[in-house]
């Protein structure tokens, strides 16, 4: 565990339990909710055991994250739950999912199918704490975000959008930036320099 | 509250409706408010409904502030719809009853599932009485806002997202939602990348 | 002729404004084609109206209004009559757009209740096409679903309840024909197999609270929520 490169404010929590693993370029922060297309049979599988256990863990693969890279720093993901699916007009399976915290993974395993699964332990981090401070411009900005977008919209039914911790971590997640550098807003970057940075974006 | 039913003789104000409820009186205090935006009677009118209102309205919002909210939204729509009520198709307290049942029920829409679309009015038209057969859903009343906003949302932009899934801004969907010059927003974010290392060097050199 | 309406309580509620807004539609849908209905849903609007403007009255009428007024408002009633008489704003009814959606080449009207929601895309399976009402209910799934000639839905069965409101055409199963205008309301209890012999477009609602806990088949033959 001392490998790990933890930003200050990163604990370990009691939690551990083994996940299947989808390793996917998605950066997802609690709360967050994103849709997913699902056709690979090994995933449907998955899918269909997430369903009737505890979800399962997205954990951000990218080929801009390099190899040594993802060896220094702690191999994270988004713990998911399933909470709709639908299906396309291609008839593909989409599954939408919300994450519930972030998880270190310690160890994979993979089974017949390679499929991915992993011991895992819930980590905090600032995204899952709730604090009603209303930091008006990046609120209303993604207010605007979210009234432009319907796809988005229609993902965030409640939209918590007097947390200003929450409002940063979905700026984070639709930011165009690259995988690598969100990573670090996990391994590496506090809160403050999150704030920092959206704000430098968007207001200035 | 307490009652006591030996009080109520002395208490003009109250029993001038009497036990039953004046249905005419109500009827031409609506038909003055329609005609003549009569104030005054728009004032008895309030007198009557608001606090009934209110007293409804907190059955079902624990807030007060939103039950306040019942009382204004439905009484400036009386004020606004009053020319839509029409006395021969029912009585003036079966047209505020629609009135106050359909602002509530946005309300608590919005509230519950976080969605203003207020659909009420397609549900239970207030321009018409639901008895009448072949009238019935004729003369609606539109929200403006949200019929502007329906019109607004254009079958183009469902297409170009179908099969994708907004998972990111594109740079150029960031400087449009900023109102800024595409190399504004790159530069941007570069200043901004920059600086995160700069921290980072701080930090961990 | 039609056969099926909608039970006295659920008609209560409705006009109470108690049901969410995919059964309050289904009922206003059915009560547009149903003059039986449209009588009933009259009379209970003006008994609940008349007695909600007079039980307040008769619960509190020892103490004259204002005073009544005064204690129970935290808000400036006064304040409140002259903020909304100041506006000379008038609400005009526009005049009926009539909504129309179509679905393989067949155009319908869309009912008044729905014209104001929004409609999510076409899917299709066989001869079976669903577009989704974005009502954001949660596990209240509300749509319009077209069956072409000779489609039917399989055998399926539903946690909660399935609303279905005939809007053209017909269908029938195990129980009977059903037509248009028709309110067909199941629980869990009923299984059914409804089939379409000449095509029809309806108005469902669907409740399905546990979604994901039935299982590897449902999940993986997602056919009954493809379709409700």
């Amino acid at each position: 565990m001392n490998s790990y490169k933890l930003a200050s404010g990163i604990v370990m929590k009691e939690l551990n339990a083994t996940l299947p693993i989808f390793p996917l370029p998605v950066f997802l922060l609690p709360e967050g909710v994103t849709k997913l297309r699902i056709f690979e049979p090994r995933y449907l599988k998955m899918v269909s055991t997430a369903t009737s256990g505890q979800g399962f863990v997205i954990w951000l693969q990218d080929i801009k994250i390099s190899a040594n890279e993802s060896a220094t720093s702690m191999p994270w993901g988004s713990w998911v739950e399933i909470i709709n699916f639908d299906q396309g007009d291609d008839g593909i399976l989409e599954i939408d999912v919300k994450c519930k915290s972030l998880v270190v993974i310690k160890s994979i395993a993979h089974d017949e199918n390679n499929l991915h699964f992993g011991d895992v332990s819930r980590i905090a981090h600032w995204s899952d704490t709730h604090v009603n401070i209303t930091n008006g411009q990046l609120s209303r900005s993604l207010a605007n975000v979210f009234a432009e977008n319907d796809s988005l919209n229609n993902l965030y039914p409640k939209k918590v959008l007097n947390d200003s911790h929450w409002v940063l971590a979905r700026w984070l997640e639709i930011l165009p930036i690259e995988l690598n550098v969100k990573n670090a807003f996990v391994v590496s970057y506090s809160f403050k320099d999150a704030k920092a940075f959206v704000e430098s974006v968007i207001l200035e | 509250m307490q009652t006591n039913l030996l009080s109520r003789p002395t208490s003009a104000k109250s029993t001038s409706m009497s036990d039953k409820i004046n249905h005419p009186q109500l009827c031409q205090w609506l038909e003055s408010v329609a005609t003549n935006r009569d104030k005054v009677a728009f004032t008895h009118l309030f007198h009557f409904f608001a606090p009934k209102i209110l007293r409804i309205a907190r059955g079902k919002f624990p807030n007060e502030a939103q039950a306040n909210e019942v009382v204004q939204d439905t009484m400036s729509n009386v004020w606004r719809k009053a020319h839509l009520f029409n006395q021969d198709k029912g009585a003036a307290t079966t047209w505020v009853y629609t009135v106050m049942r359909n602002v509530t029920f946005d309300m608590l829409r919005k509230i519950q599932g976080n969605k203003e679309d207020n659909l009420s009015d397609d549900i239970w038209p207030v321009a018409e009485k639901m008895s009448c057969e072949d009238e019935v859903f004729e003369d609606h009343l539109a929200n403006e806002n949200l019929l502007d906003v329906i019109e607004a949302l254009p079958q183009a932009q469902q297409d170009v997202v179908k099969g994708f899934y907004f998972r990111e801004m594109s740079q150029e969907q960031l400087a449009v939602h900023l109102n800024l010059p595409l190399g504004t927003v790159k530069s941007r974010l570069r200043l901004a990348l920059g600086k995160l290392k700069v921290q980072l060097g701080e930090q961990h050199d | 002729m039609i056969n099926h309406h909608p039970k006295f309580e659920l008609i209560q509620a409705f006009v109470n404004g108690d049901l969410p807004a995919s059964l309050s539609a289904g009922v206003a849908i059915h009560a547009d084609m149903c003059p039986v209905c449209q009588q009933t849903i009259a009379q209970i609007t003006e008994q609940v109206a008349e007695a909600s403007f007079e039980e307040e009255y008769l619960d509190r009428f020892i103490v004259d209004d204002i005073e009544a007024l005064d204690a129970v408002a935290v808000i400036d009633f006064d304040h409140m009559i002259d903020d909304i008489v100041e506006s000379s704003d008038i609400s005009v009814a526009l005049p009926k757009v009539e909504k129309t959606i179509s679905f393989n080449d067949k155009t319908y009207t869309i009912p008044t209740a729905l014209s104001n929601m929004e409609l999510g895309k076409h899917a299709h399976i066989g001869k079976l096409t669903r577009s989704r009402i974005q009502l954001n209910e949660n596990e209240i799934h509300t749509s319009l679903l077209h069956i072409q000639p000779g489609g039917g839905v399989p055998e399926h069965t539903h946690k909660g309840f399935e609303l279905t409101v005939l809007l053209e055409g017909s269908f029938h199963d195990e129980s009977g024909e059903y037509v248009k205008g028709d309110f067909i309301m199941l629980d869990s209890s009923h299984q059914h197999h409804p089939i379409s012999t000449n095509g029809c477009l309806c108005y469902t609602v669907a409740n399905d609270a546990l979604h994901f806990t039935q299982g590897i088949n449902k999940l993986l033959n997602p056919i009954g929520s493809f379709i409700y």
